[in-house]
């Protein structure tokens, strides 16, 4: 699996407090990556980190194999960031935005930029700063989708956007993923929405890696029990948390659920389900299969 | 890029294009006040130097020190509107985000925009050196017969100096910009730090070329040799001990012949003490001038490396 983004304990820190700590993990290339957590998890601490406008305090951060370097010509040609506080020059409008990104940049794919805008209804002579909050974030994005890197590290994309926009933007990543073969990062609030487009999730949590795993692998290994809530000592899944309703207890399981009794019912969760589940239990062992052995599961679910 | 710098900056650079066009309307109308005033007060054949004894000539010395102080801010405007919000204003909005996460390393980015304030900044500065040359020239001219630019008023406004004042408080705008933020403002940080450049040189400046040292007459009264009869700059007067002359006595320093003759003339003359009066004289304008320029071209420099080192290791 070649590999597009990659972390080795990876730790930021910000006076006296850690926003990421030992953090490791691998995105496939090619792979939609979602990044998720509560708020403080870490999420933009780690895109920046990969951008190159952070610099780590500890462990490493590479991309395309390379270590990032923000003062390298090829490594910010291969890198799209779009920062979640969306800052502009705003007293430029959307066309000299779109030209300063032309300026600015080798490869930059102009006519897509502006047909998105324009698609869009979103007005090209006007000032950023007579722009919707809404429409601002669209020409972020244009602005970074403009640059046709490899690799695009997307801080919450999708906030600010109406549905309609939201279900826009995630065709246009499908898209540029199908074409350019381009590897994307994106973070949201929003885990429904990521789990149609997302093949590789990232789960943070207090400001560690919960989970870092291709998106089939981590729903082939995660399962509802529902069951009496009387007694539950398993052995061969790892409970990551449990509801009880009267007499009936809910569990997320990760693990091969195979040996229990007949009184147990297995149902496949959902993305949400998972992502709910450790982000309630932050202290949950962490879910970060090697890549070999997540590879080698998903050719045997396949 | 150039367009972006342009942009932002264009409200600041009218105005300060503007307080430029106003410098020079005052120059204009001071220089006529000084010919008029040097014609009457000639008439009366009274020094137009000694202002108190004409009114036409107190009056034109009035304005012209407040033009002189005027031309003399300038360099300053300009380190403050246009250096320091340079990158200051962009790690403020965070706009230095959008920009570094572009195809251009940081290097290019924080080069390309200095050049675009700094080429302008030297232009314009140029062409306004030579108005205020021939402005202080003619005014000096009109004070005193046969006096040079060699005075600290005119050394602060005149000359090759001030283009090369402006491009280094542009430029030390530009760093503290870069470095000073959280705790500190920079523009804050950027008055204070233009005011002691301002003062370290005035008192640096006297000593960029060697001095004349003219002994002074036990009863105060200075010869000044041919050589500074042209207006020269006087610096200070000090005490020493007349070179060659050793005293056998026991007191061996200068504090402590003063300390014994207690305000004595001849008891100083008695222990080989003189008053010496230091000078630079007017054919030092250029050489001081020049020197000065470099200290400032070279402390740009070192700014513009420093400012590079910075912006690389920059962490969000």
């Amino acid at each position: 699996m070649a590999v597009a983004l990659e972390t080795d304990g990876l730790g930021r820190r910000y006076l006296t407090n850690w926003g990421l700590r030992n953090c490791s993990l691998q995105v496939p290339e090619g792979s939609i990556a979602g990044l998720v957590g509560p708020n403080g998890a870490g999420k933009s601490t780690l895109i920046r980190m990969a951008a190159g406008i952070s610099t780590p305090s500890e462990g490493t951060v590479s991309v395309f194999g390379e270590r990032v370097d923000p003062n390298s010509a090829t490594f910010l040609a291969r890198v799209g960031y779009l920062d979640q506080l969306r800052p502009f020059y705003k007293h430029l409008s959307v066309e000299e935005t779109l030209e300063w990104g032309a300026r600015l940049n080798t490869s930059w794919d102009k006519a897509s930029a502006t047909k998105w805008l324009v698609d869009l209804e979103i007005p090209l002579d006007w000032k950023i700063s007579l722009l919707s909050i809404g429409q601002q974030a669209q020409v972020a994005l244009a602005v970074c989708m403009g640059k046709s890197s490899d690799l695009l590290l997307l801080d919450e994309p999708m906030a600010s956007l109406d549905p309609l926009a939201r279900q826009g933007v995630i065709q246009m990543l499908l898209d540029s993923v199908a074409e350019k073969g381009t590897t994307v990062l994106l973070s949201s609030h929003i885990v429904s929405e990521l789990e149609p487009i997302c093949d590789y999730m990232i789960i943070l949590s207090k400001s560690r890696v919960q989970v870092s795993a291709p998106t089939d692998y981590l729903l082939a290994n995660h399962h509802l029990l529902v069951g009496p809530h009387e007694s539950h000592t398993f052995d061969s899944v790892n409970v990551i948390s449990s509801k009880i309703a009267g007499r009936q207890a809910t569990l997320l399981v990760q693990g091969d659920p195979g040996g229990l009794g007949p009184e147990w019912q297995v149902i496949s969760p959902d993305l949400q389900d998972i992502v709910l589940a450790y982000l309630a239990k932050p202290n949950a062992e962490p879910f970060v299969p090697s890549s070999e052995t997540s590879e080698l599961n998903e050719g045997e679910l396949s | 890029m150039t367009q972006i710098t342009w942009r932002r900056y264009r409200i600041r650079i009218i105005a300060l294009s503007l307080y430029v066009v106003a410098l020079i309307v005052f120059m204009i109308l001071t220089h006529h006040a000084f010919q008029d005033a040097a014609t009457v007060c000639g008439r009366l054949h009274i020094d137009v130097n000694l202002g108190r004894h004409c009114n036409a000539a107190a009056s034109a010395e009035s304005h012209g020190s407040l033009v002189e102080t005027a031309i003399a801010l300038l360099p300053l405007f300009i380190g403050f509107f246009l250096g320091t919000p340079m990158v200051a204003s962009e790690l403020e909005r965070k706009t230095n985000r959008l920009a570094w996460s572009q195809g251009i390393t940081r290097t290019k980015w924080l080069v390309r925009t200095w050049l675009t304030l700094a080429i302008p900044t030297v232009v314009v500065m140029s062409l306004f050196a030579l108005i205020v040359q021939w402005w202080a020239t003619h005014i000096v001219t009109s004070i005193s017969s046969g006096g040079g630019l060699i005075q600290p008023a005119q050394m602060l406004i005149s000359g090759v100096a001030p283009i090369a004042f402006a491009l280094l408080l542009l430029t030390l705008g530009m760093f503290i910009g870069t470095t000073v933020r959280r705790f500190f403002s920079p523009y804050a940080t950027s008055v204070v730090a233009f005011v002691a450049v301002l003062a370290v040189m005035q008192f640096v400046l006297p000593s960029l070329a060697a001095k004349v040292v003219v002994p002074t007459h036990p009863f105060g009264v200075t010869h000044l040799p041919n050589g500074l009869r042209s207006r020269p700059w006087f610096i200070k007067s000090v005490y020493r001990f007349v070179p060659g002359i050793h005293v056998g006595n026991h007191l061996r320093t200068v504090g402590a012949v003063l300390q014994f003759c207690k305000g004595n003339p001849m008891c100083y003359q008695a222990h080989g003490l003189q008053i010496v009066s230091l000078y630079q004289p007017a054919s030092h304008y250029w050489v001081l001038q020049w020197r000065e320029a470099g200290i400032y071209i070279a402390a740009t420099g070192v700014l513009l490396s420093l400012s590079i080192w910075s912006i690389r290791r920059w962490s969000a």
